[in-house]
């Protein structure tokens, strides 16, 4: 596993600066939440580690490996660093093994039968062995989402991202995508979440940062910042949040 | 909120709100306030066999009825069946050149659409998530910018302006060049009318492709990239697919469109089924009707099993969430088809 | 912005072909003017007609099909499975060859007849135009969620009511963009008119090219290029005009893919 470092990360959308210098650190194996009133570039923090947005300035590391670098292939980066998207973002045409298997093929240049193999191994960790063949349309939200968690782990990544993966998701199945969650971090695995699940955080979370305004306002284990925040806005935002 | 007695309250209809509300019996219907009281219909009316019967029935019925009628009015002398058996092998072979002419610029703007519409569909624009020192530096939105110019003033051009129009503007432009021109058998005015209808075509095709790509949604486009494809992988795994898939209708409809469109070459000459039924048929051997009967089975008989062979294809071959829903059911205007496909060259403004 | 690109390309063809046709005749494009507006608003005068009656038609048509009844979806999916799959021109010419026919051994002067003949010509248009309405209108009434019917039928107004105030407000613009694309088809569809002997725009450019023919050669092509523009200024501005209804009944929320 590895860590990932963000030193004064900087990016503007047109008039809008929506990431204001971000630094933050994440060490091998450790689980960081990152929570805050929507619109405060969350998800843009996130797309800027892998590369998704490239930052106006600043620099982002993951273990001695400048990703900011334009030497740097910006594929062999989401290769080491899997994503997980609050829309799942499957491919439609594709089946569920189809899914997982492609970036395999292609992208990494696996051959069919390995890809297959990492495809079902992948699928049966989250559980969904048993859907194969079908096509995204005909699973449920939380099942799409196990599945778009297990086409990242193919790849076989140092480090994993999600952008608030359970909030397009009913109840029942927000339950089945956190557990998955958590059993990844207990294996070890470098996460960065970005959650409205502050149970999830409380648990799971070695670390929480509050997001504001396109700055880290504070950050601490998940006690510190729930139940004993310093910072005003962030003690605002937990009151509306944990009720 | 409950008035006295723990009776519901009034309605604002009634006149007096300040007067305390008298506590109604249980089971009774409160009083409009006219006084009347008004029965709610608890009967459901149950659909009769006509409302119920699948559309298997209706097209039975229609197709049978229809074929009936042609008998019908035969046999009442509107126009000699005998007449139209005997002739109408004459037409086969104008229809197969209006195939050929259809066919053919249909695959060939296919061709060209293709590339056109991957212009349209990616309309230069620098793009935000890249790095502001890439930004730049974008030098290949100097060379994006005139082909997309070209492309969109084609599109624009020939979606605006009729067939006709076109066509005489070839045409002339042909004769005034080579008049005598003759390639593979046919003459420069088969020529000038291939090149119209060829035109003609790619223009409506490259908005159907454009529509296509970009129906494919951003968010898997997300997806690809997060796992690594590069953007040539992801065009050619992920986008092209789907595009495929969804252009299927629009592109029949077009074809349709594409075979009447080739009658209009019928008035400079060239001799398809229209030219055909109309030149032979209505003026040399004075038979209007039978003209159009004849013109009206061979247009029927291609046009509606090409359509309903496609949807049971598309039906068929659907993939769960791929594309438009049943196409009994429009939904994006893109690809707005239903039923039979010939809508008009189903692209956007 | 692409009508920006379309207006540059279209400028720059157009100053060209003036340059290299025009500036030597440029009194022959000039006096071309005249004789195609007259065309021109004879074009317009019969898309009013058409589009007005396509129209209405085209929407009884389409609400039928969405019906209960049977058989006024059979008839209406027979209706619009024939005047799909024909060619307007068959359509035109044949109507009006007909009509001719039919009409000949009658008492009617031959004026009248022939005026008659060249409006069959519209008449046939305006089915045509009427099957492709009736699928547009169907397609938007079925577009409209199911929720909308139940939860009107949850405060008890009935089915045929909840239509005109439920479902049509919503399939009107749920349907607008298409229903432009349609307007614009069938302003150039009036084009094959001419073949009858209509002298609206395009049979007026057919006379006039014949005259030319005299006087400047190329003359038909400068004729031809400008009849082009004319449509196409009709078209541009329809469909903005839909456009323009479209933002002006646009309801957030309610939107067809674009």
């Amino acid at each position: 596993m590895s860590s990932i470092r963000v030193r004064g990360v900087r990016k503007s959308f047109g008039d809008l600066e929506v990431l204001r210098g971000v630094d933050l650190d994440i060490d091998p194996g450790e689980v960081l939440c990152v929570v805050g009133p929507s619109g405060s570039g969350k998800s843009t923090l996130l797309r800027c580690i892998n590369l998704l947005v490239m930052p106006d300035e600043g620099e982002v590391y993951l273990d001695s490996v400048a990703l900011t670098d334009p030497r740097i292939r910006p594929e062999w980066v989401r290769q080491q660093i899997g994503m997980v998207f609050q829309s799942f973002n499957l491919f439609t045409h594709l089946t569920v093994k189809r899914n997982v298997m492609l970036a395999l093929r292609h992208a990494k240049k696996v051959d069919r039968a390995t890809a297959e193999k990492t495809a079902i191994y992948q699928l049966t960790r989250v559980g969904l062995a048993d859907k194969l063949d079908a096509y995204p349309a005909q699973l449920s939200g939380g099942q799409q989402q196990r599945v778009a968690i297990a086409r990242a782990l193919a790849m076989d990544p140092k480090a994993m991202l999600f952008d608030e993966p359970t909030s397009a998701l009913d109840p029942e199945s927000i339950h089945e995508v956190l557990a998955v969650m958590g059993r990844l971090a207990q294996e070890g695995m470098t996460m960065a979440v970005v959650t409205h699940e502050m149970g999830f955080a409380k648990e799971v979370a070695d670390r929480v940062v509050f997001f504001d305004g396109g700055r880290v306002l504070e950050e601490g284990s998940p006690e510190e910042i729930f139940d004993r925040a310093g910072h005003e806005r962030t003690q605002a935002f937990m009151k509306k949040i944990l009720r | 909120m409950l008035g006295e007695g723990g009776a519901p309250r009034p309605t604002e209809s009634l006149p007096s709100q300040d007067a305390p509300t008298p506590p109604l019996p249980n089971g009774a219907v409160p009083p409009t306030p006219s006084g009347r009281t008004v029965e709610p219909r608890h009967v459901r009316a149950t659909p009769s066999w006509w409302t119920r019967a699948p559309s298997a029935v209706y097209i039975a019925i229609g197709v049978t009825g229809a074929i009936g009628l042609f008998f019908a009015m035969g046999a009442l002398g509107y126009y000699s069946i005998p007449f139209i058996i005997q002739n109408l092998p004459q037409g086969f072979g104008p229809v197969q050149t209006s195939l050929e002419f259809t066919t053919y610029t249909f695959v060939i703007g296919l061709g060209l659409a293709m590339g056109l519409g991957l212009v349209r569909a990616h309309p230069p624009r620098r793009d935000p998530a890249a790095s502001r020192k890439r930004r730049r530096s974008q030098l290949s939105l100097l060379w994006r910018w005139p082909l997309y110019g070209f492309a969109s003033g084609y599109v624009a051009a020939i979606r605006g302006t009729p067939f006709l129009v076109q066509l005489q503007i070839v045409y002339l432009i042909v004769i005034f060049t080579s008049p005598r021109f003759e390639f593979a058998g046919w003459n420069a005015a088969y020529w000038a009318g291939f090149f119209a209808l060829l035109i003609n075509t790619t223009g409506y095709q490259t908005e159907a492709i454009r529509g296509g790509v970009q129906s494919v949604e951003a968010g898997q486009i997300e997806g690809a990239k997060a796992v690594g494809l590069g953007r040539f992988q992801t065009f050619v795994r992920i986008t092209m697919p789907q595009t495929l898939r969804l252009i299927t209708l629009p592109l029949t409809n077009e074809w349709i469109s594409n075979f009447k469109t080739a009658t209009i070459l019928s008035y400079i000459g060239v001799f398809e089924v229209f030219d055909w039924s109309r030149t032979n048929i209505a003026l040399t051997d004075a038979r209007p009707i039978e003209a159009f009967v004849m013109l009206t089975i061979f247009y029927l008989v291609i046009n509606v099993s090409l359509s309903r062979v496609i949807t049971f294809v598309e039906r068929v071959r659907r993939i769960p969430g791929l594309g438009s829903p049943i196409p009994e059911v429009g939904v994006s205007k893109r690809i707005l088809g239903a039923g039979i496909l010939t809508d008009r060259h189903g692209g956007s403004g | 912005m692409v009508y920006g690109a379309a207006g540059t390309i279209g400028g720059i063809l157009f100053l060209l072909e003036l340059g290299y046709l025009h500036v030597y005749r440029l009194p022959f494009a000039l006096s071309q003017v005249n004789p195609l507006l007259s065309g021109f608003y004879l074009t317009l005068e019969v898309v009013v007609t058409i589009l007005t009656f396509g129209f209405g038609l085209g929407f009884l048509i389409g609400w039928a099909r969405t019906t209960r009844f049977i058989f006024l979806r059979g008839l209406g999916s027979i209706y619009v499975d024939f005047f799909r799959s024909m060619p307007p021109i068959a359509l035109i010419f044949f109507a009006s060859l007909i009509g001719a026919i039919e009409l000949k051994g009658s008492n009617i002067n031959p004026y009248e007849v022939h005026n008659i003949t060249l409006w069959l010509g519209v008449v046939a248009l305006a089915l045509h135009t009427a099957a492709y309405q009736a699928e547009i209108v169907r397609a938007g009434i079925l577009s409209v969620p199911t929720g909308q019917t139940e939860a009107a039928d949850a405060v008890g107004i009935s089915r045929f009511r909840s239509m005109f105030v439920v479902v049509l407000p919503q399939a009107f613009r749920l349907s607008l963009p298409a229903l432009g694309n349609e307007f614009s088809s069938s302003i150039k569809d009036t084009s094959l008119l001419s073949v009858i002997g209509w002298l609206e725009l395009s049979g007026i450019a057919f006379v006039q090219t014949s005259l030319a023919f005299k006087t400047y050669l190329y003359g038909s092509l400068v004729i031809w290029i400008m009849s082009g523009f004319l449509y196409f200024v009709v078209t541009y501005i329809v469909t903005r005009t839909v456009r323009g209804v479209e933002d002006l009944y646009k309801v957030p929320g309610l939107e067809v893919a674009r």
